[in-house]
């Protein structure tokens, strides 16, 4: 406990700030019920205004989770844990609601030369949605 | 700007930030945790004994990166955790030299935050030619919508804001030489964040940049002092 505590503590007591250094491969978190089709899970408008922009200055959840989720899928593949791919469970059941069981994929979004190409780094086992709600 | 003042309006804006980022999370399962964060900013915002509620908000920063596995929002959960542990120890530290020393760490990170940051950029051939940028735009999760992806038919402009960024951030402690250079470049700064904010998404990036500002700007001052 101790251990794990400075092991997370650290790196805000003496951040790198290296932000953007490179543009890696971008996941994307894709749901679908059991036996269903795959679909975005967090997907983002389609067209965001100025004034809603500006709005969300001051609350901005949904958006603020669709950025949690981009963080836990890079570090489940990073870094394969109980805790983002439970984490990622609990988003997927929160946004749809299912009845029965959901799975969740991690479809990373890469540059290969010109082209764009898109690869399925992870799929989860189905679980049910009932659990994390 | 004395340091007694430096600390007490990054006291109040840390809080309100906190509040604000609080009340995003009243709806969740986990709402506790941050109906308790929201109940320490409101105790720091009061003025009494805010060392022991800066130790209460340092406290549930633990429970929040255990809960989360490490940073729910990347870079403004570490400048957060980081404005309180500085203030923490400036209020509880055994004598005004923590104090300084404290809001001194504070400054030089808010320096460190955006220097590192368009250094580890400046030396990457794709970011030099605005690659790297157009990236963000085409492909990244960034863009708060799908609309702003057309961004990236403009590959010029990319360029030019890549290096307006670049060069702010490498040339930023200059800023440190004169006080009115200080404010100028804190607003661009801000603006810079303010442009994240409408364009990415990064609300709380914003809010917790410019609490870190008066501690520059007390620094700068602590600075000055030592010129003959």
């Amino acid at each position: 406990m101790i251990a794990r505590t400075f092991s997370l503590l650290m790196p805000v007591l003496f951040p790198s700030w290296r932000f953007f250094m490179t543009v890696g491969p971008s996941p994307r978190v894709e749901y679908r019920e059991k036996g269903g089709a795959w679909r975005e899970s967090h997907p983002k408008p389609a067209h965001l205004s100025v004034g809603r922009m500006a709005a969300r200055m001051f609350s901005n959840h949904a958006r603020n989770t669709q950025l949690y989720a981009v963080a836990l899928a890079e570090r489940l593949v990073a870094a394969p844990s109980d805790h983002s791919r439970d984490e990622l469970m609990r988003l997927v059941a929160e946004a749809h609601r299912a009845d029965g069981q959901l799975q969740f994929r991690l479809v990373f979004v890469m540059r290969e030369g010109e082209e764009l190409i898109s690869e399925v780094i992870y799929t989860s086992e189905l679980f049910a949605a009932e659990a994390y709600l | 700007m004395t340091l007694d003042l430096a600390m007490r309006v990054t006291e109040v804006m840390l809080a309100l930030a906190m509040i604000q980022q609080g009340l995003e999370h009243l709806r969740d399962k986990g709402r506790t945790l941050f109906a308790l964060r929201i109940a320490l900013c409101l105790w720091v915002l009061s003025g009494v004994t805010t060392g022991f509620a800066l130790l209460g908000l340092f406290s549930t920063s633990l429970v929040h990166l255990h809960r989360f596995g490490g940073p729910y929002n990347g870079g403004s959960d570490k400048m957060t955790i980081l404005i309180v542990t500085c203030l923490m120890v400036a209020q509880i530290g055994p004598s005004p030299l923590w104090a300084e020393l404290a809001m001194a760490y504070l400054a030089v990170q808010l320096v460190l935050s955006y220097f590192v940051s368009g250094y580890v950029k400046i030396v990457k051939p794709e970011w030099r030619s605005g690659q790297a940028l157009v990236d963000v735009f085409t492909f990244s999760a960034y863009p708060v919508s799908e609309s702003l992806r057309g961004w990236a038919a403009h590959p010029r402009l990319l360029q030019v804001m890549s290096w307006g960024v670049m060069g702010f951030e490498v040339l930023f402690p200059l800023a440190l030489l004169h006080p009115v250079a200080l404010y100028a470049g804190l607003a661009i700064a801000a603006t810079f964040h303010l442009a994240n904010a409408f364009l990415f998404g990064l609300n709380r990036f914003f809010w917790i940049w410019i609490c870190a500002y008066p501690s520059l700007i007390w620094f700068q001052g602590r600075l000055e002092g030592f010129t003959p």
